[in-house]
Protein backbone atom coordinates (compact mmCIF):
# COMPACT_ATOMS: atom_id res chain seq x y z
CA UNK A 1 0.00 0.00 0.00
CA UNK A 2 0.86 3.57 -0.13
CA UNK A 3 1.07 6.39 2.34
CA UNK A 4 -2.13 8.41 1.14
CA UNK A 5 -3.74 5.42 0.84
CA UNK A 6 -3.22 4.50 4.16
CA UNK A 7 -4.69 7.61 5.65
CA UNK A 8 -7.96 7.67 3.29
CA UNK A 9 -8.47 3.75 4.23
CA UNK A 10 -8.76 5.03 8.05
CA UNK A 11 -11.02 7.62 7.22
CA UNK A 12 -12.96 5.59 4.68
CA UNK A 13 -15.81 7.94 4.71
CA UNK A 14 -15.77 11.71 5.11
CA UNK A 15 -19.42 11.20 6.82
CA UNK A 16 -16.74 10.21 10.06
CA UNK A 17 -17.19 13.65 11.56
CA UNK A 18 -14.74 13.18 14.15
CA UNK A 19 -11.43 12.41 12.24
CA UNK A 20 -12.99 14.83 8.40
CA UNK A 21 -10.66 17.64 9.80
CA UNK A 22 -7.80 15.99 10.70
CA UNK A 23 -7.67 13.84 7.75
CA UNK A 24 -8.53 17.18 5.52
CA UNK A 25 -5.52 18.49 7.40
CA UNK A 26 -2.81 16.45 6.68
CA UNK A 27 -4.33 15.66 3.06
CA UNK A 28 -3.45 19.50 3.00
CA UNK A 29 -0.08 19.49 4.07
CA UNK A 30 1.27 16.25 2.91
CA UNK A 31 -0.73 15.54 0.29
CA UNK A 32 0.96 16.96 -2.55
CA UNK A 33 -1.03 18.02 -5.98
CA UNK A 34 -4.27 16.36 -3.98
CA UNK A 35 -3.69 18.70 -0.86
CA UNK A 36 -2.79 21.70 -3.48
CA UNK A 37 -6.51 21.02 -4.55
CA UNK A 38 -7.68 20.91 -1.09
CA UNK A 39 -6.22 24.02 -0.50
CA UNK A 40 -7.32 25.82 -3.91
CA UNK A 41 -10.60 24.75 -3.25
CA UNK A 42 -10.88 25.89 -0.26
CA UNK A 43 -9.75 29.61 -1.10
CA UNK A 44 -10.92 30.01 -4.74
CA UNK A 45 -13.93 27.69 -5.32
CA UNK A 46 -15.44 28.70 -1.49
CA UNK A 47 -14.53 32.36 -2.08
CA UNK A 48 -16.58 32.48 -5.27
CA UNK A 49 -19.34 31.35 -3.88
CA UNK A 50 -19.49 33.55 -1.06
CA UNK A 51 -18.93 35.93 -3.51
CA UNK A 52 -21.32 34.74 -6.19
CA UNK A 53 -23.94 34.71 -2.61
CA UNK A 54 -23.18 37.91 -1.98
CA UNK A 55 -23.79 39.99 -5.11
CA UNK B 1 -30.11 -16.96 -7.22
CA UNK B 2 -29.80 -14.61 -5.39
CA UNK B 3 -27.61 -11.43 -4.95
CA UNK B 4 -26.47 -10.39 -1.64
CA UNK B 5 -23.87 -7.92 -1.68
CA UNK B 6 -23.53 -6.04 1.63
CA UNK B 7 -22.71 -2.28 1.77
CA UNK B 8 -19.56 -3.36 3.92
CA UNK B 9 -15.93 -2.88 3.35
CA UNK B 10 -14.01 -6.19 2.93
CA UNK B 11 -12.28 -7.56 5.94
CA UNK B 12 -8.68 -6.48 4.80
CA UNK B 13 -8.78 -3.15 4.99
CA UNK B 14 -7.60 -1.32 7.56
CA UNK B 15 -9.24 0.47 10.35
CA UNK B 16 -7.79 2.52 13.00
CA UNK B 17 -7.90 0.08 16.07
CA UNK B 18 -7.38 -3.02 13.70
CA UNK B 19 -3.34 -3.32 13.50
CA UNK B 20 0.16 -1.69 15.03
CA UNK B 21 2.14 0.37 12.87
CA UNK B 22 5.85 -0.06 13.13
CA UNK B 23 8.44 2.67 12.07
CA UNK B 24 11.25 1.50 11.44
CA UNK B 25 14.75 3.10 10.90
CA UNK B 26 14.00 6.81 9.45
CA UNK B 27 17.79 7.81 10.37
CA UNK B 28 20.23 9.79 8.49
CA UNK B 29 22.57 7.59 7.46
CA UNK B 30 19.76 5.06 6.58
CA UNK B 31 18.64 7.57 4.23
CA UNK B 32 22.09 9.10 2.98
CA UNK B 33 22.32 5.76 0.60
CA UNK B 34 17.97 5.52 -0.25
CA UNK B 35 17.84 5.90 -3.95
CA UNK B 36 14.55 4.43 -4.53
CA UNK B 37 12.48 7.71 -3.97
CA UNK B 38 14.01 11.02 -3.31
CA UNK B 39 14.88 11.88 0.45
CA UNK B 40 11.95 14.98 0.00
CA UNK B 41 9.49 12.94 -0.29
CA UNK B 42 10.28 9.97 1.47
CA UNK B 43 10.69 12.76 4.87
CA UNK B 44 7.40 14.14 3.44
CA UNK B 45 5.21 10.43 3.34
CA UNK B 46 7.31 9.54 6.30
CA UNK B 47 5.00 12.46 8.17
CA UNK B 48 2.28 11.76 5.98
CA UNK B 49 1.94 8.18 7.53
CA UNK B 50 2.84 9.32 11.27
CA UNK B 51 0.94 12.02 11.76
CA UNK B 52 -2.34 9.92 10.24
CA UNK B 53 -1.33 7.45 13.01
CA UNK B 54 -1.11 9.59 15.79
CA UNK B 55 -4.25 11.30 14.72
CA UNK B 56 -6.28 8.43 14.53
CA UNK B 57 -4.99 6.49 17.65
CA UNK B 58 -3.07 4.15 15.92
CA UNK B 59 -1.20 1.38 18.37
CA UNK B 60 2.34 2.84 16.83
CA UNK B 61 6.35 1.43 17.98
CA UNK B 62 9.16 3.81 17.17
CA UNK B 63 12.52 1.70 16.77
CA UNK B 64 15.91 2.90 15.40
CA UNK B 65 18.78 0.78 14.64
CA UNK B 66 22.17 1.58 16.18
CA UNK B 67 21.43 5.12 16.76
CA UNK B 68 24.42 6.76 19.03
CA UNK B 69 27.20 4.86 17.20
CA UNK B 70 26.07 4.46 13.37
CA UNK B 71 22.81 5.30 12.22
CA UNK B 72 22.26 8.95 13.71
CA UNK B 73 18.65 10.34 14.74
CA UNK B 74 15.08 9.08 13.43
CA UNK B 75 13.51 12.11 11.29
CA UNK B 76 11.82 14.68 13.83
CA UNK B 77 9.00 14.47 11.27
CA UNK B 78 8.34 11.15 12.86
CA UNK B 79 9.13 11.70 16.06
CA UNK B 80 7.28 15.30 16.49
CA UNK B 81 3.85 13.48 16.64
CA UNK B 82 4.49 11.16 19.38
CA UNK B 83 6.04 13.70 22.08
CA UNK B 84 7.38 11.43 24.25
CA UNK B 85 7.04 8.16 23.09
CA UNK B 86 10.05 6.05 24.06
CA UNK B 87 12.00 4.61 20.74
CA UNK B 88 13.58 0.97 20.78
CA UNK B 89 17.16 1.21 19.41
CA UNK B 90 18.45 -2.29 18.53
CA UNK B 91 21.27 -4.08 17.46
CA UNK B 92 19.78 -6.49 15.24
CA UNK B 93 18.34 -5.16 12.03
CA UNK B 94 15.08 -7.69 11.94
CA UNK B 95 12.87 -6.05 14.81
CA UNK B 96 11.20 -9.25 14.58
CA UNK B 97 14.44 -10.41 16.71
CA UNK B 98 14.18 -8.09 19.13
CA UNK B 99 12.79 -9.17 22.22
CA UNK B 100 11.14 -5.62 23.24
CA UNK B 101 9.97 -4.94 19.77
CA UNK B 102 8.18 -8.07 20.14
CA UNK B 103 6.91 -7.49 23.79
CA UNK B 104 5.57 -3.96 23.07
CA UNK B 105 3.77 -5.91 20.29
CA UNK B 106 2.25 -8.90 22.13
CA UNK B 107 1.72 -6.35 24.86
CA UNK B 108 -1.02 -4.26 22.12
CA UNK B 109 -2.31 -7.60 21.16
CA UNK B 110 -3.57 -7.06 17.60
CA UNK B 111 -3.04 -9.50 14.81
CA UNK B 112 -1.86 -7.58 11.85
CA UNK B 113 0.48 -4.97 11.50
CA UNK B 114 1.49 -2.17 9.14
CA UNK B 115 5.51 -1.59 8.36
CA UNK B 116 7.32 1.24 7.04
CA UNK B 117 10.51 2.63 7.13
CA UNK B 118 14.31 2.01 5.74
CA UNK B 119 15.77 -0.29 4.11
CA UNK B 120 12.67 -1.91 2.45
CA UNK B 121 14.49 -5.37 1.72
CA UNK B 122 16.16 -5.65 4.95
CA UNK B 123 14.77 -3.63 7.88
CA UNK B 124 10.63 -4.54 6.11
CA UNK B 125 11.54 -7.98 4.49
CA UNK B 126 12.93 -9.39 7.64
CA UNK B 127 9.94 -8.42 10.05
CA UNK B 128 7.82 -8.96 7.04
CA UNK B 129 8.66 -12.85 6.32
CA UNK B 130 9.49 -13.03 10.42
CA UNK B 131 5.77 -12.14 11.28
CA UNK B 132 3.89 -13.79 8.41
CA UNK B 133 5.69 -17.24 9.19
CA UNK B 134 4.46 -16.91 12.61
CA UNK B 135 0.71 -15.84 10.85
CA UNK B 136 0.07 -12.37 11.29
CA UNK B 137 -1.21 -10.12 8.57
CA UNK B 138 1.67 -7.92 7.12
CA UNK B 139 1.44 -4.62 4.95
CA UNK B 140 3.91 -2.31 3.86
CA UNK B 141 3.55 1.26 3.01
CA UNK B 142 5.63 1.01 -0.17
CA UNK B 143 6.21 5.27 -0.67
CA UNK B 144 7.20 5.42 2.74
CA UNK B 145 9.85 3.31 2.84
CA UNK B 146 12.89 2.82 0.45
CA UNK B 147 16.46 1.25 -0.35
CA UNK B 148 19.31 1.35 -1.99
CA UNK B 149 18.18 1.21 -5.43
CA UNK B 150 15.10 1.20 -7.18
CA UNK B 151 15.87 -2.68 -7.61
CA UNK B 152 16.01 -3.50 -4.24
CA UNK B 153 13.29 -1.93 -3.28
CA UNK B 154 11.05 -3.32 -5.87
CA UNK B 155 12.83 -6.77 -5.36
CA UNK B 156 12.19 -6.52 -1.51
CA UNK B 157 8.93 -5.85 -2.49
CA UNK B 158 8.11 -9.11 -4.05
CA UNK B 159 9.81 -10.71 -1.67
CA UNK B 160 7.91 -10.04 1.70
CA UNK B 161 4.21 -10.68 -0.40
CA UNK B 162 5.26 -13.88 -1.83
CA UNK B 163 6.59 -15.72 0.98
CA UNK B 164 5.54 -19.15 -0.21
CA UNK B 165 7.03 -18.79 -3.52
CA UNK B 166 10.72 -18.39 -2.49
CA UNK B 167 12.89 -15.18 -3.14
Amino acid sequence: MTSVQYLLELQRDWARSATYGLTRGIAAERGGAYGLGLIYAGAVVAGHTEADAAA
Amino acid sequence: MAVNARAQPGRTLLNADDHVLILIDYQSQMAFATKSIDATLLRNNAALIAETASGFGVDTILTTVAEKTFSGPMFHEVTDPFPGRPMIDRTTMNCWEDARVVERFNAIGKRRLVLAGLWTGVCIVGPALSAIDQGFEVYVIADASGDVSGEAHDRAMIAWSRPARGR
